[in-house]
Order: C-alpha cells, then sequence, then structure tokens
C-alpha cells in the first residue's frame, strides 16, 4: 500500500513530469540541487499549492514544515504555540523535550527570530502533532549540529510509526534517517529507489597493478581518477561485474567508502 | 570515460528489483504499523476561529490603535464646534480607510501554506481573517458614530471606502509583488471606479451618496469573495502564489458595475405626500432611481416632471404647481418645509448652502433661475404659473414664463 | 552506543549490530537484559528504524539476540564475548592486506612491530 503517489505532476516550470510512490512507513530523502524544485513538490505534496498537470495523493491527517516557517510577522512565538497546542493531535511527548531543547524566546515576535529560531518552531509545531504523514521541507535549515541531534531524534521518533518525507541538503543525515531516496534533478526525477539499492548500484572503488583495464569497463565507470600509481574509480555497477572484470585483468580492487553528498555531487556532474 | 548523468535516466534491472517494495520487504520484513489517528480532522469552524484568532493575535496593536483613534469623536459628545465635530469625524474616516487599505494589500506573509498544511481549511481560515478585519472597521466606524451627535456623513463614507479599499487591496494581492505595486495597482483601480462613480452618478442616478456606498459594497463583495474563494483553490493565493492572476483582476471590474446599473434604474420609491390626492416620488435613497422627478398623477398613474440634477426638495403650491431646490450635495442641506394652514404660502428653508430655484408650473412647464439662491420665503401666484421668491437679505425674485430676475418690492404681484 | 557513520563504507546496519556486541562485551548489557526498543534505539541514534530491525534480527541469527513471540528482544546467553569481536576485526584486516598483495609474513611483522613500540612507548 502507497502512502504518498505521484503520477506525472506538473507544476509550471519548477516541476515536470514527476511521478513515483512511497510505501506506507517509509522515510524517504528527497535531495537535488537548489532549484530542482524540492520545495514546490514539498507543496504539492502538502496540498498548499495546486498542479498544472497530474495527481497526487498523500495519506492524511499530514503534517507540513514549510521551507524557513514562514509565519506572519506580527505573531508571537508563545500564542503560535499556544494556538497548536489547542488544535487536534497534539503530543506533549514528542513535542515537550523538543521545546525544552529548542529554549525559543516565548515573548518575541516572528520577525525578531533568526531562521534558525524560525525553523526550530516550525519543527516543534509540525513533530509535536500526530500525524499520518510528515512532510518536512529542510527542517535542518540555519541550525547548529547540537540543535540537529533533537531534530533527527523527534523525526527518527515519528519515522518509527508514520511515513515521513524529507527535503534536505544534509546528505550523511538523510542517508542515516532515510529508507527511500528520491533525487530531483533539472526540475525532473532522476530516481527514487530504496537507499539499499543505490548503495549497491554504485561504488567506490581503489585499482592497483593493472590499472589500464579500467579503459575496459566502458560506461560502468563514472568517473575515474589516479592518485599516484592507483586509479580511483565510481562504479556505476548494479550487474557487479567492473569488479570481476578487474580482477580477471590481473588488478587489486578495494573498496573505499563513498558518502552519498559525493555520490549526488557525480551523479549530477 | 563514461557519459555521466545520462546513465541514470533509467534504473537497471538490479534495481529496478530493489526499488519494487515488495522485495524491499523481503530484505527488512519489519512491519511499520502506521495506524489512523483517532482525532478529528480540523473542522471549516474550527479553521475560521483560527484565521480570526491568528489575525487578531498577529495584530493587534495596530487594531487597538485604530479602535482608539475613534474617541477622536469624544469632543462631539462634550458640544465642540461643528466645523471641529466634521473635521473629526473626516480623520477617524480617513484613518479608517487606510487601515482597510493597509490590511488589504497586506499579503505578503506565507503563513497560509503552514496553516493549510496543518489541516485547516483554506477558505474558512481566510474568511475568518477578513471577518476580524471586517468587524474591526465597523467597530471604528461605530464607535464614533455613536460618540458623534451630527450628520455621520464623513464616517459613512470613510467606513465604505475602508471596506472598498480592503476588497479592492486583497484584488491585488497576485498582480503585484511588492506593497508599492500593490499600492499603485490600487490607486489604478479607485482612479477608474471613481471615474465610472463620477460618469454615473452624475449623469443619471439620483442620490449620490446611497450610489457610492453601494459601489463601495460591490467592491468590497468582489474583492472578498474571490479572496476567499481562491483561497479555498489554492491556500497561498492571498500571499500573491499561484497564477490566478486575472481572476484576482477581473473583481477589480466591480467598481465599474455602477455604469451598466443605470439601464437598471426605475421609478423611485421614496415618497412625499404633495396633496391629499398627489404623491411626489423623490430619488433620495434609491441609488437604483434615475435624477427625473416624478409624481402620480390623479387619475393614479405616474408623470415623469421634466427636472433632472441634484434635487434636493420640492415644495408645493396650488394648481398642481410646485417648486423644487437643486444643490449640489443633497445630503448636506438641511431643509425643512412649512406650509400655512390655507396651504398657499410655504417657507423652504435651505440650511448653509445656495440651491437652484425651480418652479414647475400648473400646466407641467419647468422654470429654474441660473444663478444660486439663499433661504427665503417663496409665494405662489394664484393660477400657479410663477412665484416670488423673497431672500432673508430683502431681495425679490420673480420667477415665471418670462423667466428669473430681480424685482423690486412693488413690483411683486 | 553512538551514531553510526553513512559515509565509512561499511553498513548502517552492521555499524548498529557491532556498537550493540560491544555494550554487550563491555558489560553494559548482561545475558538476559532487554535491549532497547526499535523505536527507542531509532530515536537515540538518530537512524532509520528499518536499520535498528535489520541489526536486531542479524544478532538474533547469530545467537546474540534472543525474542519470545511478541516480547522484546533481550541478550542472549552465547553474546560473543570480546574476543569474538577482535576476531572480526582481524578477519577484516587480514582480507584488507590480501587486497594490498600483502603476504601474512609482512603483516604478522607489522603486528609484532606495532606492539613493540607501545611497549617501548609505556616503559
Amino acid at each position: 500500500m502507497s502512502a504518498v503517489h505521484a503520477c506525472n505532476l506538473t507544476l509550471g516550470a519548477s516541476l515536470r513530469g514527476v511521478s513515483f510512490d512511497l510505501p506506507l512507513g517509509s522515510c524517504t530523502a528527497v535531495l537535488g540541487p537548489n532549484g530542482a524544485g524540492k520545495s514546490t513538490l514539498m507543496g504539492l505534496l502538502a496540498g498548499v499549492l495546486a498542479a498544472d498537470a497530474g495527481s497526487v495523493s498523500c495519506l492524511g491527517p499530514i503534517s507540513y514544515l514549510p521551507e524557513g516557517m514562514p509565519l506572519d510577522a506580527g505573531l508571537r512565538v508563545r500564542d503560535a504555540l499556544a494556538v497548536v497546542r489547542r488544535l487536534p493531535g497534539w503530543e506533549p511527548r514528542v513535542a515537550d523535550p523538543l521545546l525544552t531543547a529548542f529554549d525559543l524566546p516565548l515573548p518575541r515576535r516572528m520577525d525578531a527570530l533568526s531562521q534558525g529560531q524560525r525553523v526550530r518552531l516550525g519543527v516543534a509545531l509540525t513533530l509535536g502533532r500526530r500525524a499520518r504523514t510528515y512532510l518536512l521541507d529542510d527542517p535542518f535549515l540555519g541550525l547548529d549540529p547540537m540543535v540537529q541531534v533533537h531534530v533527527e531524534r523527534a523525526i527518527a521518533d515519528r519515522a518509527a510509526a508514520s511515513t515521513v518525507v524529507l527535503a534536505c541538503q544534509h546528505a550523511a543525515a538523510a542517508e542515516r534517517l532515510c529508507d527511500h531516496l528520491l533525487l530531483l534533478r533539472g526540475n525532473g526525477l532522476q530516481w527514487c529507489a530504496p537507499v539499499d539499492a543505490w548503495r549497491e548500484r554504485f561504488r567506490r572503488i581503489r585499482i592497483r597493478g593493472a590499472v589500464d583495464a579500467v579503459h575496459g569497463l566502458g560506461e560502468l565507470a563514472l568517473h575515474v581518477e589516479r592518485r599516484g600509481t592507483t586509479l580511483e574509480a565510481l562504479l556505476d555497477d548494479p550487474a557487479c561485474v567492473a569488479e570481476a572484470r578487474l580482477r580477471i585483468a590481473g588488478a587489486v580492487v578495494e573498496p573505499l567508502p563513498l558518502p552519498l553528498d559525493e555520490l549526488l555531487m557525480a551523479v549530477a556532474a | 570515460m563514461a557519459e555521466h548523468g545520462t546513465l541514470l535516466t533509467f534504473p537497471s534491472a538490479r534495481s529496478a528489483r530493489a526499488a519494487d517494495p515488495d522485495a524491499l520487504r523481503s530484505e527488512a520484513p519489519l512491519e511499520v504499523r502506521v495506524s489512523p489517528p483517532e482525532f478529528a480532522p480540523i473542522s471549516g469552524l474550527q479553521s475560521l476561529r483560527l484565521g480570526a484568532e491568528l489575525a487578531l493575535l498577529s495584530r493587534w496593536q495596530f487594531m487597538l490603535a485604530m479602535v482608539l483613534s475613534s474617541l477622536l469623536a469624544l469632543p462631539g459628545l462634550l458640544g465642540a464646534q461643528a466645523w471641529a465635530q466634521q473635521s473629526a469625524q473626516g480623520v477617524i474616516g480617513l484613518l479608517v480607510c487606510s487601515f482597510g487599505v493597509i490590511r488589504g494589500i497586506d499579503g505578503r506573509s506565507r503563513d497560509r501554506k503552514f496553516w493549510a498544511g496543518l489541516g485547516a481549511a483554506p477558505a474558512s481560515f481566510e474568511l475568518g481573517v477578513v471577518l476580524v478585519d471586517l468587524l474591526f472597521m465597523t467597530v471604528v466606524t461605530g464607535v464614533a458614530w455613536v460618540l458623534s451627535p451630527g450628520d455621520p456623513i464623513f464616517l459613512l463614507l470613510g467606513g465604505g471606502a475602508a471596506a472598498a479599499g480592503y476588497g479592492m487591496g486583497s484584488a491585488t494581492r497576485s498582480a503585484a509583488r511588492s506593497e508599492a505595486g500593490r499600492a499603485g495597482l490600487l490607486i489604478a483601480m479607485l482612479i477608474v471606479a471613481a471615474g465610472c462613480a463620477l460618469v454615473a452618478f452624475l449623469a443619471s442616478y439620483g442620490n449620490f451618496i446611497t450610489g457610492v456606498m453601494m459601489q463601495f459594497g460591490f467592491m468590497a463583495a468582489a474583492g472578498l469573495g474571490a479572496r476567499v474563494l481562491l483561497s479555498g483553490l489554492s491556500p497561498e493565493s492571498s500571499a500573491g502564489r499561484g497564477r490566478q492572476r486575472w481572476t484576482w483582476l477581473t473583481c477589480a471590474g466591480a467598481g465599474m458595475l455602477v455604469v451598466p446599473l443605470q439601464f437598471a434604474q426605475g421609478v423611485p420609491e421614496s415618497t412625499t405626500t404633495l396633496h391629499k390626492e398627489e404623491v411626489l416620488l423623490f430619488p433620495d435613497r434609491d441609488p437604483f432611481a434615475g435624477k427625473q422627478l416624478w409624481r402620480t398623477t390623479e387619475g393614479g398613474g405616474v408623470e415623469r416632471l421634466g427636472v433632472r440634477g441634484m434635487i434636493g426638495v420640492a415644495g408645493w403650491g396650488p394648481h398642481r404647481s410646485m417648486m423644487i431646490h437643486r444643490t449640489s450635495l443633497p445630503r448636506m442641506v438641511g431643509i425643512l418645509l412649512k406650509a400655512d394652514d390655507a396651504g398657499q404660502a410655504q417657507r423652504l428653508m435651505v440650511g448653509g448652502l445656495a440651491s437652484r430655484l425651480g418652479l414647475i408650473t400648473a400646466n407641467g412647464q419647468h422654470l429654474e433661475c441660473d444663478e444660486a439662491l439663499l433661504v427665503g420665503d417663496t409665494r405662489f401666484d394664484a393660477d400657479g404659473m410663477g412665484a416670488v421668491h423673497v431672500l432673508s437679505t430683502g431681495e425679490v425674485w420673480r420667477l415665471d414664463g418670462d423667466g428669473c430676475r430681480e424685482i423690486s418690492l412693488e413690483e411683486a404681484p | 552506543m553512538k551514531p553510526p557513520d553513512p559515509s565509512s563504507g561499511v553498513p548502517l546496519y552492521r555499524q548498529v549490530a557491532r556498537a550493540l556486541q560491544e555494550d554487550i562485551a563491555a558489560g553494559v548489557l548482561k545475558p538476559g537484559d532487554a535491549v532497547p526498543s526499535l523505536r527507542e534505539a531509532s530515536a537515540a541514534l538518530r537512524i532509520n528504524v528499518h536499520t535498528v530491525a535489520k541489526a536486531w534480527q542479524e544478532l538474533e541469527r547469530e545467537g546474540a539476540l534472543v525474542r519470545e513471540r511478541g516480547g522484546p528482544y533481550r541478550v542472549g546467553q552465547v553474546a560473543e564475548a570480546a574476543e569474538d569481536l577482535l576476531r572480526t576485526d582481524i578477519d577484516q584486516l587480514l582480507d584488507r592486506a590480501g587486497l594490498m598483495g600483502l603476504d601474512d609474513e609482512t603483516v604478522l611483522g607489522l603486528l609484532v612491530g606495532a606492539m613493540d613500540e607501545r611497549q617501548r612507548e609505556t616503559a
């Protein structure tokens, strides 16, 4: 059963023909360069933007954190909290630890808050409510690492019993928290798959010895870099044939760690 | 080296297998229990309350200042001069009008997407915001009205203009991103509306003030209706997002509606009893009525008198003749009619402003003075074909088939 | 337990499983103790709940964790001791040496050299 479903979703020039399905209970990271349409996609999923074409459905009730958490400039933190607390679905179990950790200035108005403080308030208001689908548009925007820890904990807690879609720039956190990756590029969908599928498909290796064998790999090697007498190669090798071929040619192959942000950069290049 | 990027446009067979949710389940056979939350969704009424509450919470200082400004009318209650009362009303009218305009064009905040994302119904939310703003405009005008003993014409106009400015200001929201752009657009829209009002009301409508109030009503209803309805379609529309630009602007046409509406005008319903059998119909309060004067005939029909213009009042004489007064601002003039016991002599008091004296003779002919004359006593000829008007200054004017002219007292019949 | 590092090259679930084994080896958790629930561990480590589930299932297969029907995971009686953990590390070290083309004697020489170095430092 799918919790989030998009079919041929199109909105102006910001998003073109995007289709995907996210299973119930999954946690998906929406990644992509700035301007790739991440926020547009999140707005469409949340139903606050209307699509030109295509259809979208999202299992409700949802809880949506818009990018940068825009609230009315004259609203005070205390009042915003009081209003949301009274709405159905508020859960102090999750919200209170977050609010304690965030230490928000209650009497301040929205226009007197920093970007990070606004996002913190947004995270507390969004994750503090019980929902079936959480749509979080950059919950780490402007947060320092100490605060980010609390936000990640709350997201992991919600992901254990709900569907989460998380748009962010923080690849390491995305990889830890999420089990699906959705990559947007050039306002279209490039790939949407479980994290494990990404890891199986893309690997980075160090090659010693018969380094010339790398020329025989053709399109399996996305990127090759010479380091002294060795070569480092980024493989797009879903069938695991490249390493076998290199070994047959007499090369020594050693796996290397591949952080997600490096992979994304290589893929987007 | 491989061509990057193009490789990833479609997943490999193995990736596709891995992307299959069932395949994922077999690798990680964990059942995540996602049970539907057991609370009710936010209802329309709750959304409305939420919008109203947030509008109050985020603008309470501004609104408080507005309400306090209505106390400017207090000196009027304490017996200040008439000019002081009128100026205070004018200031309050201007303030409430700017309140409406500011709240109308102030649509930069993109908070609607948060509240809609939380489950609030966007149209109800927007309606809540609009109702609070309208309530405050009403409160300011109402308090000032209660405190003003005189004619609250400036308050009425200010309140109406506030609602219209609020509606039309809302209508500019998607057409310009900055407040300055919206203000410019709003000014353009108001100029067009004012032009239409001048054309329509000076040319054909009977009552300028009620007509303008009606026009204000159209503008407010169109702008705010569009705002609430479009919010239902796309919650971000009141922050100028979304592509309903022309839908928003078409409601600006409401200001021009007064022009075609004149074709719907008919016989006015406001009446003044003349003689026992006759009734004069004059367009005092009915904005749809034309400027013509009408009177009922003895046979029960309706007869149109050949008079157009800003008709303030009519007096009456014998033989179905009558006096009429035309002023530029009918509601600004306090007029008193009196008849003596015989019903032959009338005293017309036209407060403050001069008016044009006119006579409708017994045979239905319309005569009018070119000069504006001040208050005085008017005495009809016995045959109903002429009248003498004696001003308080001692001047005597004669109006009959030969025209309107000043005469000496001795010449008077 | 510290959160796992996705960029290290070791699968996240292996890192989590390993971290729990370390706790068992250090005596933080004793046989029969309940380990954190999936949800607790997921929030504490800031990782996906599926990753924790996979780690716990892996440990259950190896016998380090046991679970009665519907109950919580508990530390098993045959949980790996510190030596077993080290054996896994040595296995990995030997694999790596093999990839680099080093023979067993060289590896042994390096180990003995490193131990001597430490003894000199402590002395």
